[in-house]
């Protein structure tokens, strides 16, 4: 015998302020990272820590909109709340920074995932796209070829 | 870590499942493992100090499945501990709990009863919640994404046909020098690597677990009888024999590689590993995570 069960838990993250300077900066149609004072790294999105150093990082700075893919997959299985398929996901280093960001990609054919465009080839040039009204939230934004 | 000698022993094991659906409550398969590994070891509950189990309150279903299992883990009035990992890792905690002296016998337990649960709802709570899990995509794509790091290219994620299968699994710890050993468990090895952070090769948390182990156990790759291999099921054998330097042979992969049992996985390939009743030094590897980031290996030899 089974009996039904679920878990219905609302969670309000805190986020802290690195990533709420983040998602306010995207209201405002920008990105922002951190700067590691030691190592002069550039995390997007930024922390309040090094992850390298493990020293605090206090430092915000703005990166371009411009960026490469760094790592890029096409996903054509269905799962619950995801986008319609095929749908691309990547990891994009922008300009200034040395961590990448992942986000989707549109503006590209994947109507045939057996010959993937050419524009999902590692280090490929790519823009972030800001929706018509950015709410702060990560999928404000998204990228295209550039 | 160095665990003086002597060395860990392990006097009993069972495995229950793997199987679609192991038909019974929770706390009563587990009971089910931690006894009848018990009666394989010859011993009573009274005879060990505590017990260390792998499990996971999201895939249990329940708040602190700890407190509400302790029963049936064998650990009413005694040390009780656990880990929200790989069931390797519960191996290496319990196993240092005996070599420390603070416990002479211990149980080591895990289980998954998926058969429960709706692994697509549970999968996306894995994901971190602010920049990942609201993009909504599929967790299988942290894999490919780490993969198409490594590789330089870009990956399709593919419809994943991974199936939940319900395994309750238990194991009995003793000190090295004790008569009831079987078996000898004689290196650890763990390794993380970044979560969500493509551009590490895939498998470098894995060798190097591997390679921790292989060191703690003093022997080389070359000395092993066989690895045997817990999960990792999206990892083909060439991949994997040549991230730990092995010939595809020697890998023993369960009998349903594409099955996936939660965090039990480790510990019932080291079962299935001490079952097989292999001479030599015997290599058990897991991988955890939604990529593989986190991995854990032990090395094991019949006495």
């Amino acid at each position: 015998m089974r009996i039904p069960g679920e878990w219905r838990i609302p969670y309000n993250y805190t986020i802290g302020d690195s990533a709420t300077s983040f998602f306010e900066a995207l209201r405002e149609r920008r990105i922002l990272g951190c700067r590691c004072a030691s190592c002069e790294r550039v995390a997007v999105p930024p922390k309040s820590f090094c992850e390298h150093c493990f020293l605090p990082v206090t430092e915000l700075v703005e990166v371009g909109q411009h960026g490469v893919i760094e790592a890029v997959t096409v996903v054509t299985a269905p799962f619950a709340g995801s986008p319609p398929v095929p749908y691309a996901v990547a990891y994009v280093r922008l300009e200034g920074a040395t961590s990448a960001i992942a986000n989707y990609v549109q503006g590209v054919d994947l109507s045939d995932v057996t010959t993937l465009p050419a524009a999902l080839k590692i280090g490929s040039d790519v823009q972030v796209v800001f929706g018509d009204e950015p709410a702060g939230r990560v999928t404000d934004f998204w990228f295209e070829p550039a | 870590m160095t665990i003086p000698s002597p060395r860990v022993g392990i006097a009993g094991s069972r495995v229950l499942g793997p199987a679609v659906e192991l038909p019974g409550a929770l706390d009563a398969l587990i009971y089910n493992a931690t006894s009848a590994a018990l009666d394989d070891a010859g011993m009573s509950i009274t005879d060990v100090d505590g017990a260390c189990m792998a499990a996971s309150d999201l895939l249990d279903g329940r708040a602190i499945s700890t407190m509400t299992l302790t029963g049936s883990t064998g650990s009413f009035r005694k040390t009780e501990m656990r880990v929200c990992n790989d069931s390797l890792a519960a191996v290496l905690v319990g196993a240092a709990e005996v070599a420390s002296g603070a416990a002479d016998a211990l149980i080591v337990c895990s289980w998954s009863k998926l058969s429960d649960a709706d692994s697509n709802a549970v999968l996306p709570l894995a994901m971190e919640p602010v920049f990942h899990r609201a993009l909504g995509f599929h967790p299988a794509a942290v894999l490919d994404l780490r993969r198409s790091a490594e590789s330089g290219a870009a990956t399709v994620t593919a419809d994943q046909s991974l199936e939940s299968r319900d395994v309750a699994v238990a194991t009995i710890l003793v000190a090295g020098d004790s008569p009831r050993a079987r078996a000898h468990v004689i290196g650890f090895g763990a390794s993380t690597g970044p979560y969500l952070r493509p551009g590490e090769p895939v498998l470098d948390p894995v060798r190097a677990a591997a390679t921790a182990a292989c060191d703690m156990a003093g022997v080389s790759v070359n000395d092993l009888s066989a690895v045997h291999v817990a999960g990792l099921a999206r990892v083909d054998d060439d991949a994997l024999a040549d991230s730990l330097g092995v010939a595809t042979g020697m890998l023993v992969r369960p009998a349903e590689p594409w099955a996936d049992l939660g965090y039990a996985a480790g510990l019932t390939a080291m079962c299935r590993a001490h079952e097989a009743q292999t001479t030599g030094p015997v290599l058990v590897v897991s991988a955890g995570g939604l990529g593989y980031e986190n991995a854990f290996a032990v090395v094991m030899e019949q006495t």
